[in-house]
């Protein structure tokens, strides 16, 4: 991790901090960020790399984390059906049935 | 084990129909038939997060009974079969937790980093590792799920609604009782604490 802050000036009038970045950045990413808001984020990233790179970085934990959850494709599942679990899982389902609250 | 063939119905669409009336009125044919029917597909599921076998029919069959139980709250805001591998995929990622002894995090501690004057300081080296290469898809699919599975319960559960589901903010609002201001905001920390999460081995060198 590096101890040096972004370097521009968050001084003047109207400019987001970094810290104020966050509760726009999903609206920003599904492309619902509009009007004032919209331009005062991207003139922040212009001049601020570390946001740019957090950003970066935050986006591919949303592609990865959507591609490792997705459905698999029909042709990795086996094509056959161990009978003996199937009549597991529907022996622990009608044991089950009377349990239900 | 015997092997048999799956059910695979003629008309997908209106099968689900057919059997979700079934199964809403208890018929246990039209939940053999459910099994029969996805057992494939979640196993290939369970077996992608669990890299066994043997543990992947047991978080299948894990999934099916916890399926059987809920089946009274499926509500078909979305297909049946995606319902199913969203209950397996937690399933399976619980079984994760327990057999790689992952501890569950706190999100509050895994927030981003600011300086008083709100600096952003949390930003280490550039993630060497993209999330496109292809070469290193299972290791980094481990590394995924690894992370989803320390996550607590209700972070957990949003990336997977969103994910899975692909619910918008509004349903998944209705979904889980909250105000879509609080699903923004828990979403966020969850993809938040993920990225911490995996920021260690994104940062690594590809080979
Ligand atoms: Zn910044």
């Amino acid at each position: 991790m590096t101890d040096k802050p972004c370097q521009h000036d968050h001084s003047h009038d109207g400019m987001l901090l970094c810290s104020e970045l966050a509760q726009f950045l999903d609206d920003y990413l599904d492309g619902k960020l509009e009007g004032e808001t919209l331009e005062k984020f991207e003139a922040h990233l212009k001049l601020c790399p570390p946001c740019v790179q957090y950003i970066e970085s935050y986006k591919s934990t949303i592609h990865m984390t959507h591609k490792a959850l997705c459905e698999c494709e029909e042709d990795e599942a086996p094509k056959e059906v161990p009978e003996a679990l199937v009549q597991a899982i529907l022996h622990s389902c009608t044991g089950c049935k009377g349990e239900e609250d | 084990m015997k092997y048999v063939d799956p059910y695979i119905p003629e008309d997908p669409v209106a099968e689900e129909a057919e059997l979700l009336q079934g199964l809403r009125e208890g018929d246990a044919q039209a939940f053999e038939k459910l099994v029969r029917w996805h057992f494939g597909r979640l196993f290939a599921v369970a077996n992608r997060i669990l890299r066994s076998e043997t543990d992947a029919q047991d978080a299948v069959q894990e999934a099916f009974v916890m399926a059987y139980r809920a089946m009274d709250r499926f509500d078909g805001r979305s297909k049946l079969s995606t319902w199913l591998h969203r209950i397996t995929v937690n399933a399976a990622l619980m079984r994760l937790r327990k057999i790689k002894r992952l501890h569950e995090v706190s999100v509050e501690d895994l927030g981003p980093k600011f300086s008083d004057e709100g600096y952003r300081r949390d930003v280490g080296p550039t993630w060497k590792r993209t999330a496109e290469e292809d070469t290193l898809e299972q290791e980094r699919a481990d590394q995924v799920h690894e992370a989803i599975a320390q996550l607590p319960e209700s972070y957990r559960e949003i990336i997977m609604l969103r994910d899975i589901e692909q619910l918008d903010t509004e349903q998944t609002a209705k979904a889980l009782g909250i105000k879509p201001g609080a699903v923004k905001t828990r979403l966020h920390r969850a993809r938040q604490a993920l990225r911490e999460l995996l920021d260690p081995y994104m940062q690594e060198a590809g080979v």
